[in-house]
């Protein structure tokens, strides 16, 4: 290759171009990410929060809490969590969101001596079979909520609490 | 319930079923035992949060009552009995309850309106955070059992 291929005037060009173009990326680039962030970020309601091992679970609801977080205007906490977990007939995990559908209490299981085997809300006296669902006559209309949840290495994973259809 | 907009219009919708009141009776001192009245408010908020997550629907957590602690002995207590006389009157409360780990109050237990529970503040500072947790779940146990064994009365009397 001689000298002669490429001209001063072409040199100059090329390398210009090139400055350039890395200074319009460089200024571009942050501004694309800027109006893609909302899609990549990740939606912070999906994140499964490990619970306890397999071996812990038994026929019998168990309750378990853990913590997530929570974010309230400009406010993170940390926001404790609770589920009653158990394992079905045919070996699938159930886990029930402990919060009574009538307003709110947490729900104890089988706390109430005239039904046994029910969760059962001591604030207003609602009760719910062991699947979650609400025994009608009782305050709540609607049966619990059950987590989204994920078993991987021996370890439960919960996600987020999904309502169903009243009974 | 919080004291909280979204909790407020709840409960005025469903007030009928909000019949408690929880109250933290938090003092403050900056001049002395500073640090010990910090330790107090912290472990009775820790308390009260655990508390009225678990009994959301049936018990109204207000916000804390602040007073002077170790001054002037007669003005706490006029001061909490003109709020609870508010709260009385308002009608919408058959159950209050006072939680404090201030000891000031254990005198007026039998006097007051409402339940005192006088619970002593544990140091939480040198717990790491889930033994914490751990800790304030037990605690909290027989506070369940006594506001239970109130809302029983009620239903009784």
């Amino acid at each position: 290759m001689s000298k002669e291929d490429i001209s001063r005037r072409q040199f100059l060009n090329y390398t210009l171009t090139g400055v350039g173009g890395f200074m319009a990326a460089g200024m571009l680039m942050p501004m694309v990410r800027f109006a893609l962030d909302p899609i990549l970020k990740e939606g912070s309601d999906q994140k499964m929060v490990a619970v306890t091992s397999m071996e812990e679970l038994s026929n019998e609801p168990k309750r378990f809490d853990f913590k997530i977080k929570q974010k309230d205007g400009w406010y993170e906490s940390d926001v404790t969590q609770s589920a009653w977990v158990y394992k079905a007939k045919n070996g699938d995990v159930i886990a029930l969101s402990p919060i009574c559908k009538h307003l709110g209490c947490t729900v104890d299981w089988n706390t109430d001596p005239s039904h046994p085997n029910q969760f059962f809300c001591p604030c207003h006296l609602g009760r719910y079979t062991k699947d979650g669902t609400n025994v009608k006559g009782t305050a709540p209309l609607a049966p619990l909520d059950v987590y989204d949840s994920k078993v991987k290495d021996g370890k439960l994973y919960l996600g987020k609490a999904k309502p169903r259809k009243g009974a | 319930m919080k004291w909280k907009t979204s909790d407020g219009d709840v409960f005025l919708k469903s007030g009928e079923y909000v019949d408690s009141l929880l109250i933290p009776l938090t003092p403050v001192n900056f001049k002395q035992d500073f640090k010990s009245s910090v330790a107090m408010g912290e472990y009775t908020e820790l308390l009260c949060t655990e508390i009225e997550r678990q009994l959301h629907g049936r018990l109204f957590l207000a916000p804390n009552f602040t007073y002077v602690m170790g001054e002037d002995k007669d003005i706490p207590i006029q001061q909490l009995t003109s709020f609870l006389e508010h709260v009385t009157n308002s009608g919408h409360f058959k159950h209050i309850f006072l939680v404090s780990s201030d000891v000031y109050w254990k005198e007026f237990e039998h006097t007051t309106k409402g339940q005192l529970i006088w619970v002593p503040a544990l140091p939480l500072e040198s717990m790491d955070e889930n033994y914490k947790f751990e800790v304030v779940k037990e605690q909290v146990k027989p506070l369940f059992q006594l506001i239970f064994n109130e809302w029983q009365r009620g239903i009784n009397s």
